[in-house]
């Protein structure tokens, strides 16, 4: 009797102790996917926003040197308001640090929303998405998201 | 005279273990040695994962702002200037951009040329902000027991019309943690392999 106490005790300590270790561990790997996550969006972001303002529109690449010629990796700006997913090679070439979240269906959203004044087109909202499964599908899915707003290019301000 | 339950617990108290006692007793030991070891090897591993994990990411996370900071403020009109000797090419002879360039700051109607240039001998980030007078230079890194810094290189990008944008800078950046954690190179979270890009905003 009292080595079956002493035994359940001791396994209550040993699951206790691992499931900290497995906890930590997916606490680490959430706040690096959310750092490698970030840092997509950014990259991705800094491109569009370097683009010319008649540019930023669905279907156009974010740069000539991701226009998927000659080689390069197309990355373009999507339809707004479709996910797509992020594991072919042309994100990975473009941001190599996606392979850690390649085998949990990493997507991105981009949602343009045009807002003119006195017609003439003035700005476009844009919102970037990113999601992902949980490490161990612990937490549901990751997401990080980037708002910023493209106005119409001046000659000078 | 001594009852019969006396003599037994006598005896009992007396006698040693059984081959069968000892052979169990044995086996739950082996067992909670190895299950305490097991613990206390995987926590280790844990604990120097993560310090590995942590210090490679900050090192990253501080040389990447220290990078963006710098050229943000930097002339969108004149972009960068490669240092042309410092060309670094992948092993199929592909550019993959120039570890040392010149960037420059408006004032005064004039432009202030700065440089920053990576040493991949010893990790070294230096960042000079006039190279008119060399010796004022900020070290934005260096190798270290935890965090070495294998490859940085800047490139520039294009326009729509496939001219060159030599205001929208990509850097590339690989990371690893020096063999602190003890992981497999394929599959060590703290090797980084970071790209980002920079628009200079300045003087556009």
């Amino acid at each position: 009797m009292e080595i079956t106490v002493a035994l359940g005790l001791l396994g209550i300590c040993f699951a206790a102790c691992l499931s900290a270790i497995v906890t930590n561990q997916v606490c680490d790997r959430k706040a690096k996917e959310q750092a490698i996550a970030m840092d997509f969006l950014t990259k991705y972001v800094e491109n569009i926003k370097a683009l010319p303002f008649s540019a930023v529109a669905p279907g156009l690449p974010i740069n000539s040197i991701y226009n998927g010629l000659g080689g390069a990796p197309l990355i373009a700006i999507p339809a707004s308001n479709s996910w797509v997913s992020l594991t072919n090679t042309a994100f990975l070439t473009f941001y190599p640090d996606l392979l850690w979240v390649n085998n949990r269906n990493p997507a991105m959203l981009v949602s343009l929303t045009q807002n003119s004044i006195g017609g003439a087109l003035h700005d476009i909202e844009i919102n970037v998405k990113m999601d992902w499964d949980a490490p161990l599908s612990k937490g549901g899915r990751q997401e990080v998201e980037v708002d910023f707003l493209r106005t119409v290019d001046v000659p000078t301000l | 005279m001594k009852t019969a339950s006396t003599n037994i617990a006598s005896r009992i108290s007396g006698r040693a273990f059984t081959l069968v006692e000892l052979m169990v007793a044995a086996a739950l030991g082996v067992g909670l040695a190895g299950t305490v070891v097991l613990l206390l090897l995987q926590s280790a591993t844990e604990q120097r994962t993560g310090f590995a994990d942590m210090t490679v990411e900050e090192q990253a996370y501080t040389l990447q702002a220290n990078i963006t900071t710098c050229l943000r403020s930097m002339s969108a009109n004149q972009g960068l200037t490669p240092n042309y000797g410092s060309a670094l090419y992948s092993p199929t002879g592909n550019l993959l951009g120039y570890q040392s360039i010149f960037v420059f700051y408006p004032t005064n109607g004039g432009y202030v040329t700065a440089s920053i240039s990576y040493n991949s001998s010893n990790g070294v980030v230096l960042y000079t902000p006039n190279i008119a007078a060399p010796s004022i230079q900020t070290q934005w890194m260096t190798n270290s027991a935890s965090s070495v810094l294998t490859e940085l290189c800047f490139s520039s990008s294009l326009n729509l019309d496939g001219s060159q944008n030599s205001s929208l800078v990509n850097v590339l950046l690989q990371m690893n943690d020096n063999g602190f954690s003890q992981q497999s190179t394929t599959n060590n979270a703290a090797s980084i392999y970071r790209n980002f890009s920079v628009q200079m905003r300045n003087d556009n």
